[in-house]
């Protein structure tokens, strides 16, 4: 690893329906904290996060072993042309995640945010049938504004929010989840608790992972081509690799 | 009020120091439940003597801590020396010397007694007397009989201790309660109400020759808390000077007259007179106070047939807005006790509903819950016993409002969240227009007013949306904490209220001078080029909504028309969405320097936490004086906004 070897940052897009505990979550993960004391985000909120990803486990499953969603991660097969430049070991990045709004009058703004997104998290809560329902339109609406270069490879993750409730209280099944993002291509699932600290911290390692993934990806796409306006930093091509 | 300033920099002092004062003697008063300034009282009484000279460098730099610290510096120094010090001094603070030229000499007494309190501990400190020590200034030569009359000259410590003695309750004159003085309508009356001015005066006179002056040593601590305890008697009197104001314009004739209001209003507004001049301001009531009754019951019953009507089995329960108005109220002000109680929380859901229910073309959206909150706490004060007033945020209003108590907060609460959200509606219909062409000025006006830190965002990617739309959905209501929002509203209401005919141009000439006419004619500009289209700034009222003729449910919808009738008016009208984004070009600009530092990355997380929890009324005051100033500098830039 060469001192002169720059960060990645890694955009990060979560959506949903209101409070189905998107705020909640990102808190969790980058302070490590629950409370019950958000107040309804607005436009959207930022929080950033230094990652350490392991590059040799670019394949996911075995850091994997103990999500109890029990998905499918096989769709990574474009993912090992791009380690060439990562292959010292560990690798470290920010994530910058934003945290939007639910309501549906704020859609508006996506553009704002959603625009040189890395992965997108599309949340719903295994209580509210219609933010699960909702979650297919997220992904439209995001690919909508996004204006990302290959819709059909751009990383997305699925949370099921608030397994920590009572059986009785959930109305959207496990079953059902899976098929959901089976059907909009193998996307990985995992159930959370952002309250009970349940699959947050894995499920962000797989975010993490899958953008910095597509963040390679795009890397390579525009190679030497133009300098991005947004904010992703175009450092990793070949040129400042000499290690 | 005051002297007559003309350049704008002085303007702007007047117009932020007399209202912060109030307020935060009102949360002095209701911290300490006693005396404002019993916790200083030991500093005071050790230092008074020795420190006279000093004492008055300290009254003039009662509004600025740059002074405050010159004159700490030189505290150390003793005798003669320190009159040239005190010149100095005084030569420095005065021009930033803000409004202690209206006090009156009865005031100067009230303070007396104030400061006699502070002494209750007391009793071996040997006196000085304000002849005496008008006698040591004018040894340096200078006319200081001025410094006398303006700055209240503490009176003598055998005065205190007299006093004390016979008035064992010193709480009690300091009642904090405009209430005590409204029933004087001439304001220098009002120190009768609060002390007895005449036997403060003899008794001074009596100490005139009382005594040789020591000199006490004095620490740096103590004479810091002396400064305090000066500043916060100057305070006071501003205080008591603005509530007089009130109780006059408030209690003068059948007909109040808003333009006066307005003025006055925009400087801070006292906590007890707070539930009525809103509802002035925003024209839920009329400049006619004989109809107020009939009006307020008559909107009030409205409001409870209407929530009978929507609660009733035949309205169908629009579930979507419910349920985001149910999840987002117990999201409001999470960290304010009065937010969590039940019953309030059943009383905003079921505003914010039937406000949602009748504006069907923006519908509820996310940041009118914080909007309702300052209505809602404000209204509920006036049923709160004046030293609790401070407290409504801890009390649970079950414990004093009766269930038509709460109808009436609730109605009143609901019609001015009404008359506010009319005229920024933009902002919450689709697609949220009115926001998005205030962050668009917002990024204009930047660009204008600091090119540097707009270059920075800009090499750094950073987006005005980014930051500023929650600015503009919710009124910075999210970047500052609820006290200072609400003297922000005293500023926006007044700035913005209706009262066009009633002399809304007079009220802008007279507190504006001569800007006020070129400003008229930027907004008639204005509405000119946006005739026929809807604008942010078609915040314009029907002359109706003055007498507050019974609004129908098709007010969401009114704002064209509206605009369309005001732009054949002579008339001048500040919207409020163009006030706030100066507002906001004012508060970015506060962090400017910061901001130049960081990165993408820094500036986003900045922004997003901006770091205000210890502001007090004087930094919100500085930032509405320079978006004042910069909406008067910059008008001619707003005529080309859209």
């Amino acid at each position: 690893m060469s001192g002169g070897r720059k960060k990645n940052i890694l955009k990060v897009i979560i959506l949903g329906d209101s409070g189905v505990g998107k705020t909640s979550l990102m808190q969790r993960y980058v302070n490590g904290k629950y409370s019950q004391q958000y107040k309804a985000t607005i436009g959207a909120d930022f929080l950033t996060k230094e990652v350490t990803l392991d590059d040799s486990s670019s394949h996911v499953n075995n850091s994997n072993s103990n999500n109890n969603s029990n998905n499918n991660f096989n769709n990574d097969n474009s993912r090992t042309q791009h380690n060439n430049n990562t292959s010292n070991g560990s690798k470290t990045a920010t994530l910058q995640v934003w945290d939007t709004a639910g309501q549906e009058r704020f859609q508006s703004l996506g553009v704002a945010f959603y625009r040189g997104a890395d992965c997108c998290v599309l949340v719903y809560d295994v209580t509210n049938l219609k933010s699960f329902e909702n979650i297919k339109v997220w992904r439209d609406e995001f690919l909508l504004h996004a204006n990302v270069s290959s819709p059909e490879t751009f990383p997305f993750v699925i949370l099921g929010n608030k397994i920590d409730v009572d059986e009785a209280k959930k109305v959207v099944s496990a079953r059902q989840a899976q098929d959901l993002a089976k059907g909009l291509g193998d996307i990985p699932l995992f159930f959370t608790s952002a309250k009970s600290s349940i699959n947050v911290d894995i499920a962000f390692e797989e975010i993490a992972r899958s953008a910095l993934q597509q963040n390679q990806l795009e890397d390579d796409m525009f190679e030497d081509d133009f300098n991005d306006a947004i904010n992703i930093q175009l450092d990793n091509g070949p040129s400042s690799c000499q290690c | 009020m005051g002297l007559k300033k003309s350049s704008s920099s002085r303007d702007i002092n007047q117009k932020t120091s007399s209202p912060s004062l109030f307020s935060s003697l009102m949360k002095s008063w209701s911290h300490s439940g006693h005396s404002p300034t019993r916790s200083n009282s030991k500093a005071y009484s050790s230092s008074t003597t020795d420190n006279n000279n000093l004492g008055y460098a300290s009254d003039t730099s009662s509004n600025d801590g740059t002074a405050n610290q010159l004159t700490r510096k030189n505290s150390s120094r003793s005798g003669s020396n320190s009159f040239t010090n005190v010149n100095d001094i005084y030569r420095m603070t005065k021009p930033i010397m803000p409004t202690n030229h209206h006090h009156s000499n009865n005031h100067s007494s009230s303070s007396s007694i104030l400061l006699n309190n502070n002494n209750t501990n007391t009793g071996n400190i040997n006196s000085s007397t304000i002849k005496k020590s008008h006698h040591k200034f004018s040894d340096s030569n200078e006319d200081w009989s001025a410094v006398v009359d303006d700055y209240n000259m503490p009176p003598s410590m055998d005065f205190f201790t007299d006093y004390l003695s016979k008035n064992s309750n010193t709480n009690m004159m300091l009642g904090p309660s405009p209430v005590l003085s409204k029933k004087n309508s001439g304001h220098n009356n009002n120190n009768n109400n609060y002390t007895s001015g005449s036997s403060s005066s003899s008794n001074n006179s009596n100490n005139k020759n009382s005594g040789t002056i020591t000199y006490p040593k004095l620490t740096e601590h103590n004479y810091h808390l002396e400064l305090e305890n000066e500043r916060e008697l100057q305070e006071l009197n501003s205080k008591l000077t603005r509530i007089n104001k009130f109780d006059q314009i408030l209690s003068s004739s059948s007909i109040i007259s808003l333009a006066e209001l307005k003025k006055l209003s925009w400087n801070g507004i006292p906590m007890g007179h707070r539930p009525l001049v809103w509802k002035l301001l925003i024209g839920y009531l009329p400049a006619n106070k004989k109809r107020h009754e009939i009006l307020i019951q008559r909107k009030r019953k409205e409001y409870k047939t209407g929530i009978y009507h929507i609660f009733s089995p035949q309205h169908t329960r629009d579930q979507p807005t419910w349920h985001q108005i149910e999840i987002d109220i117990p999201r409001t002000n999470p960290h304010i006790k009065l937010y969590q109680f039940p019953s309030v929380q059943k009383s905003l859901q079921k505003i914010l509903y039937f406000w949602a229910i009748r504006h069907p073309a923006s519908g509820y959206v996310q940041g009118i819950n914080d909007l309702v909150t300052p209505f809602f706490q404000i209204f509920l004060t006036s049923y709160l016993p004046e030293h609790q007033k401070a407290k409504v945020c801890d009390i649970d209003p079950e414990t004093y409002l009766t269930e038509e108590n709460f109808a009436e907060v609730e109605a009143d609460s609901f019609w001015c969240l009404s008359k506010f959200l009319d005229t920024i509606i933009d902002n919450y219909i689709h697609g949220q227009p009115g926001i998005m062409k205030q962050v668009s000025n917002l990024e204009s006006l930047c660009k204008r007013i600091d090119g540097q830190l707009y270059k920075h965002l800009k090499k750094e990617n950073v987006e005005f949306v980014q930051f500023a739309f929650r600015w503009m959905n919710c009124l910075l209501m999210r970047e500052v904490p609820i006290d200072i929002v609400i003297r922000m509203w005293d500023t926006y209401l007044s700035e913005t209220s209706s009262d066009d005919n009633d002399g809304g141009v007079d009220s802008a000439g007279a507190r504006k001078g001569s800007g006020s006419s070129n400003m008229k004619m930027m907004m008639n500009n204005n509405n000119t080029l946006s005739d026929g289209t809807v604008t942010p700034n078609g915040v314009a009222q029907n002359a109706n909504d003055l007498i507050n003729i019974p609004t129908h449910a098709n007010e969401s919808v009114n704002n064209n028309n509206n605009t369309n009738n005001n732009s054949g008016s002579n008339k001048r009208k500040t919207s409020l969405s163009e006030f706030h984004v100066f507002v906001c070009a004012a508060f970015l600009e506060t962090w400017s320097n910061s901001l130049l530092d960081m990165d993408f990355q820094g500036i986003i997380t900045f922004l997003q936490n901006v770091p205000t929890a210890n502001w007090g009324e004087k930094d919100i005051e500085i930032l509405l004086s320079e978006a004042y100033m910069w909406q008067t500098l910059y008008k001619d830039a707003t005529s080309h906004w859209l």
